[in-house]
């Protein structure tokens, strides 16, 4: 793990009774020998009991977790047992929280054709329908950047019907 | 926003979607036609095209021509 990096973390705040800058209090998990192992603050809190809160944490504090402690949680770099934030605290939505050691492409390829927060269906040749974000497709294709970037209305239905492919020899 | 896709085989544009979001090309779901998914990624993700060759060639076994050149030092 680079030693300067920061993981930020996002998390509904259910209240509005929320102070800002408080740091964060990590419990052990009851059962095991872990202990508090991560310092941080936390970043200002929304107040309207609405937004997500973030909350960053630089690792210079994180230790590698014992093999014992990864036979219990898997391979991650460290855990998060439970934030808290004064007088009401994340426990019921960070009950346990890993940092893993993937990359950013393993986080991206597990939103591949779910359902949440997409924008984008693919309806395809045999009515299966594929998933996507506009996001990734724009800044992964430059054939789909112009694409999204001519059709920025809402709602519009583009087809893809040209079938000549360009022949291909090795 | 929906996108009608006709002109490829289902099969072969879900492992296009998914090489744009995991970086990996999924050898697995694409059955060997890697000549064919090719042709999809030339149209739809053409600057991944060099990187999707080289993968494959890889695979393969195979070495490009122009990549057996060896540069001997000059006594």
């Amino acid at each position: 793990m680079p030693p300067d990096s920061t993981f930020t973390f996002g998390g509904y705040y259910p209240t509005n009774d929320t102070a800002s800058n408080e740091s964060l209090i990590i419990n052990p998990v009851e059962g095991t020998a872990l202990k508090p192992r991560i310092d941080g603050s936390a970043v200002p809190l929304p107040r309207d009991g609405t937004a997500a809160a973030l909350v960053s944490i630089t690792n210079s504090a994180l230790t590698e977790l014992s093999p014992e402690e990864e036979k219990i949680f898997g391979p991650c770099s460290a855990v998060v047992l439970a934030f808290g934030t004064g007088s009401c605290n994340f426990v019921g939505d960070f009950d346990l929280l890993l940092i893993n050691n993937g990359t950013k492409a393993d986080e991206l390829s597990y939103n591949f054709n779910k359902e949440d927060f997409h924008d984008v269906v693919f309806k395809l040749r045999d009515n299966k329908l594929l998933y996507a974000h506009k996001v990734v497709l724009y800044c992964r294709s430059e054939y789909f950047r112009e694409l999204l970037e001519t059709a920025k209305a809402r709602n519009k239905i583009i087809m893809l019907t040209c079938s000549k492919l360009t022949q291909i020899i090795y | 926003m929906e996108i009608e896709v006709t002109d490829v085989d289902p099969n072969l544009f879900q492992v296009l979607v998914k090489y744009f979001y995991s970086d990996v090309v999924d050898t697995v779901a694409l059955g060997g036609n890697y000549r064919d998914f090719a042709n999809v990624i030339s149209k739809y993700g053409k600057e991944h095209y060099t990187r999707i060759l080289e993968d494959y060639l890889i695979t393969k076994g195979t070495t490009p021509s122009i990549m057996r050149y060896v540069i001997h030092d000059v006594p």
